[in-house]
């Protein structure tokens, strides 16, 4: 049993401060952090792992630092790590797709419904590109022999309160979301470790995944940054006043 | 020259933080109210490595030497010290005298479950009529068939209502006195005649518990000997030593709160019509505290790295802990003279840092010891041998 996490690495934003008036965001401090549901979706197949004594392989696109996310995985104890040393805004969806080739016979993907930072959302594309069971917005996952299943929040229920469970024939890609398992602290020695183990991440380029130039270009262009318009306080009404208003 | 934390001491210290800062600070109040640490949270800071920063793997230790255990005290004193003082007597005394001297068999035995924080340690020097004059100690040990008869009793003694092994000196030859006739012993709770005294009344440190420890005719098999009889003085000024320098971290990470705090404040609070961030007065105690701190840091990292490079370090670990405690009782001060009354209020962490503070001038060796203690290192270059 073989399971594929992937992480994104992005700016902690606690080091950063938003200036309205300048126009721009600075970084106080360059600190990278994992993706929050990323490392909730980690924590869920490291629960699987527990439980089955599954392989874990942790694995990232991105440029020399993004090192760090995945020595942190290691920590936690996924068995490997693969980077996809990669230093350019592409599009990761194809070197997971690549990745899962050169693996072979993984039987679940686990990943972040969403990104912190631009909100992109590569599960449900990955599940069609790579021909596994989609399953979104896990709260929690397990398996059960070769079908996983997940709860997820209820959106038909007005209270948010409901969820409902859902599952899948592996292989499948299951992402999970900010409210997913809490993760767990990886013991001190062992980051120390991770750290001084020359091998800990293996690392991987788009020649070695037999990707070419074209899977390099990059999908959009930055221009430039604008922010929203500033929100105006709304105004407080009595209830004789709403129902005022909605009587037609 | 490189000031950088090598990369796994950042990685280390970002994953404290985030530990102290979910874990640790939402309860830190509450453990100073209450005057004890939830044991579930001893049991979660264990299973993280907390209890055993500068041992080796092999021990469950993290194997971050003394410049990991420095960071930890920091981020753990930033936050509250009374859990960082149960595990500065825990690692720094405790642990570390039975790492330092004790057998391999001794350190198999006990390691394990102190690294891991499943057992507390505890460091037994002082007595009712031997504090700053530690080589004045009365407690006997007196050997009877195989094993020593422990008969005395200890007083002030960190972690002594919660450990589960105490490392204790205890005189083996009173003719010769504690300067080659003390030695070490690792005395377990359960053992019939050894009564911790209940928790002491204290200004600070609520959380931290202290109180004296009665041997009443203690049986303690020779095995149990830690180091050589008759050196255990010896002994125990090596992990005194040693202890200074992360209790000087412990002290950087309560200045640093205080200015944290002084500066959050300066923004917030206004007077004559604007931040009082904008008055001198408040500029000055502000940059008074960081240039203090700074200094100190470079004091403390400097002093770890000559520990875990084996140069000497005692003048400098001395200095840790004299600088230190000084340099965190001034900033908690201004911090208080900057929140004005607000600081003296409970509902705000000034007052706490100010009762915790005090201690750290006193406990581990008064700051007139470490003076000594710098002053004889010094002295000794020239050939003077001082002794107290």
């Amino acid at each position: 049993m073989r399971l594929l996490v992937l992480l994104r690495q992005l700016l902690d934003p606690a080091g950063m401060l938003v200036n309205r008036k300048a126009g721009k965001v600075f970084v106080n401090r360059e600190e990278y952090m994992i993706n929050p549901a990323d490392k909730r979706a980690l924590e869920a197949a490291l629960q699987i792992k527990d439980a089955t004594g599954a392989e874990v392989v942790a694995a990232a696109v991105g440029p020399a630092r993004t090192e760090d996310a995945l020595r942190e995985a290691r920590a936690l104890g996924a068995d490997r790590a693969i980077l996809i040393k990669e230093d350019v805004a592409a599009p990761a969806g194809r070197f997971y797709e690549a990745l899962c080739d050169s693996l072979g016979d993984v039987d679940l993907i686990l990943t972040g419904d969403s990104a912190l930072d631009t909100g992109e959302a590569v599960g449900p594309q990955l599940a069609e590109m790579v021909n596994m069971a989609f399953l979104g917005n896990a709260v929690q996952c397990a398996l059960e022999g070769a079908v996983v299943r997940i709860v997820r929040r209820d959106v038909r229920d007005a209270t948010q309160r409901a969820y409902n469970g859902v599952e899948a024939d592996l292989p499948a890609v299951v992402t999970v979301t900010r409210s997913g398992p809490t993760p767990r602290y990886p013991h001190g020695g062992a980051i120390i470790e991770m750290y001084r183990d020359p091998e800990a991440v293996e690392i991987m380029t788009a020649a070695d995944l037999g990707l070419d130039d074209s899977a390099l270009q990059p999908a959009v262009v930055e221009r430039g940054q604008s922010f929203p318009p500033e929100r105006e306080f709304g105004k407080q009404m009595t209830v004789e006043e709403i129902a005022e208003r909605m009587t037609p | 020259m490189n000031y950088d934390l090598p990369p796994e001491y950042n990685a280390l210290r970002r994953m404290l933080r985030e530990f102290i800062t979910e874990e640790i600070a939402p309860v830190a109040k509450k453990i100073d109210e209450d005057s004890v640490v939830p044991p579930e949270l001893i049991r979660r800071m264990g299973d993280v490595g907390f209890f055993g920063v500068p041992f080796p793997r092999e021990y469950g230790g993290m194997g971050a030497g003394e410049l990991g255990y420095c960071i930890m005290m920091e981020e753990l004193n930033r936050v509250c010290p009374s859990v960082a003082t149960i595990i500065g007597a825990h690692i720094g005394i405790g642990v570390m005298s039975l790492y330092l001297d004790g057998s391999k068999a001794l350190q198999q035995k006990y390691m394990p479950d102190l690294c891991s924080g499943r057992k507390i340690a505890a460091f037994a020097l002082t007595e009712p009529n031997a504090g700053s004059d530690a080589a004045g100690i009365q407690m006997r040990a007196t050997l009877e068939g195989d094993s020593y008869i422990l008969d005395g009793q200890k007083m002030w003694i960190t972690n002594g209502p919660i450990a589960d092994v105490i490392n204790v000196l205890a005189l083996t030859d009173p003719a010769l006195g504690a300067r080659g006739g003390a030695t070490v012993f690792a005395v377990e709770r359960e053992w019939a005649g050894y009564t911790p005294g209940k928790p002491e009344s204290k200004m600070g440190l609520h959380g931290s518990p202290t109180s004296l420890l009665n041997f009443d005719e203690v049986r303690v098999p020779r095995e149990n000997v830690v180091g050589q009889i008759g050196l255990g003085f010896v002994t125990f000024m090596k992990a005194l030593d040693i202890g200074r320098a992360s209790l000087g971290a412990a002290t950087l990470g309560g200045a640093q709160a205080s200015l944290e705090a002084s500066i959050r404040w300066a923004r917030t609070r206004q007077q004559f019509g604007r931040p009082i961030a904008h008055m001198q007065s408040i500029q000055f105690m502000i940059a008074d505290m960081a240039a203090e701190i700074e200094a100190l840091r470079a004091l403390v990292y400097r002093t770890a790295w000559l520990i875990d490079n084996g140069r000497p370090f005692i003048k400098e670990a001395g200095m840790c802990k004299l600088l230190g405690s000084e340099t965190a009782s001034r900033c908690i001060d201004r911090a208080l003279q900057i929140h004005g009354a607000l600081g003296l209020s409970r509902d705000f962490t000034i007052e706490r840092g100010f009762r915790d503070a005090r201690i750290s001038e006193i406990f581990e060796g008064t700051n007139e010891i470490q003076r000594i203690v710098i002053a004889s290192e010094l002295m000794q270059g020239v050939g003077v041998r001082i002794r107290p």
